[in-house]
């Protein structure tokens, strides 16, 4: 079965409850019409959104999706946004620092459980989390994160699934396909196999599920 | 020296920077920061979100919608600048390949903390990657004005939560030049205009002044 598929077909597998990683820094890498879709053409709700920053301004959908369907946010930065500080408020929201989170994101999808990281003593960061003290230093210790749905955007992609990401946009949606079971692009250009130089390829197509062709 | 206090703070703080040097910039006023490199000094500009070799902001008719820094203000790559995905980007920062990076505060304190992510009731912002920056890089900066509308932001303890601790080597601001020392906050230099008294008066922390203590100046 071929990956190229509608916005509808592409998140008809995604499940109340789901996690779901959401690529992006601000709208750079942000799957808009992936987002949107799920918002305006589905009830689905009590979803944990796992995405690096959320903002009232620049990503709507998200916003009114965290607002109304999360069970939960994981992110880094939350200026502005109403729905995070509504979530923080009641206990929801887990706030990561940035390069933790990656970390976490890549080891979910690199098969490593957990790893520590001198990032976060001192602060709300390290409470809870185990200790370690290698060569002197102490570590905590940060487990990964996996998703059941990575959502991301591509430049351009091939009907295998081989995404190509120009500049910073590759940001997390390079490390977001391996770390879900299932995982949606939306990219303005769709080319046959073997259209994109292999040495240019961010995310090989074995990771990619569901591609969806989207206007500029 | 007609510069304003963010112009004035922003070529202090590029004056510590040496030929060669990897800098990530924080939002705020350190992004005025490169202008005022001097010259014969080439340092390598990092943005978290990706990339090596930020530039000046483009003008609008060149924006490249890829090329971006940490606070999403549309950037260049200079040549030899290259682009990675976020676990690259923040590998490079935790792994001690950042030698310096400027923030601003909302609070910082004697003992090296800072506090930049949350007013308790009021404001949150988050961490992005300011953990990772002071945490990692091999040398931490703050640059601000000395207080907020009047109210000290430099104390023996911070009141906020804070964003790292004992992670804050040198506070640069309209007022003075400051170090943090296992002694306490070493006063290295006071700015034009500045007496100790005002110093004083606008700081929380206790300070340690001494009798040689320089004026802070800037290149013309």
């Amino acid at each position: 079965m071929g990956k190229l598929m509608s916005l509808l077909e592409a998140i008809e597998p995604i499940k109340d409850g789901d996690t779901i990683l959401v690529a992006g820094f601000g709208p750079m890498g942000y799957p808009g019409r992936v987002m949107r879709t799920i918002l305006k053409q589905t009830d689905l709700k009590d979803l944990l959104f796992v995405a690096n920053a959320a903002n009232q301004n620049y990503l709507v959908a998200f916003e009114k999706m965290l607002m109304t369907r999360a069970r939960g946010l994981i992110c880094t930065f939350t200026r502005p946004s109403k729905a995070a500080e509504k979530l923080y408020e009641e206990g929801k929201l887990e706030l990561v620092p940035q390069g933790t989170f990656a970390e976490r994101i890549r080891a979910g999808g690199a098969g490593i459980p957990a790893f520590y990281t001198p990032v976060g003593f001192g602060t709300a960061v390290e409470e809870g989390k185990p200790r370690i003290t290698i060569d002197g230093r102490e570590y905590l210790m940060e487990k990964a994160i996996k998703g059941d749905v990575a959502l991301i955007k591509a430049a351009k992609v091939d009907l295998d699934g081989n995404c190509f990401m120009t500049g910073c946009t590759k940001n997390f949606g390079a490390l977001m396909p391996a770390a879900a079971k299932y995982t949606v692009v939306e990219a303005e250009e769709v080319v046959k196999v073997g259209k994109i130089d292999p040495e240019l390829v961010t995310v090989p197509g074995i990771l990619v599920d569901a591609i969806v062709k989207v206007g500029a | 020296m007609n510069l304003d206090w963010r112009n004035f703070v922003a070529r202090r703080v590029a004056m510590l920077f040496k030929d060669g040097d990897v800098v990530n910039l924080g939002i705020g006023l350190p992004t005025i920061i490169p202008k005022h490199i001097p010259p014969g000094v080439k340092v390598t500009l990092q943005g978290e979100n990706g990339v090596l070799g930020l530039g000046p902001a483009p003008p609008l008719h060149e924006i490249n919608k890829d090329v971006f820094d940490a606070g999403g203000a549309w950037a260049t790559l200079n040549p030899g600048g290259s682009f990675f995905d976020s676990a690259v980007s923040f590998g490079l920062i935790r792994g001690g390949h950042v030698d310096i990076t400027v923030l601003g505060a909302l609070q910082v304190d004697a003992e090296g903390n800072l506090a930049n992510w949350m007013v308790p009731g009021k404001l949150m912002a988050g961490y992005g990657g300011a953990m990772d920056l002071i945490t990692c890089a091999g040398k931490v900066i703050v640059a601000m004005e000395h207080t907020n509308k009047g109210d000290p932001k430099i104390f023996n303890k911070c009141e906020f939560p804070l964003t790292g601790a004992h992670c804050v080597d040198l506070i640069v601001t309209n007022m003075a030049l400051i170090e943090v020392t296992p002694e306490g906050l070493l006063v290295k230099e006071i700015a034009p205009n500045t007496s100790v008294e005002e110093l004083k008066a606008a700081t929380q922390a206790d300070l340690i002044i001494p009798d040689d203590v320089q004026v802070m100046t800037v290149y013309e």
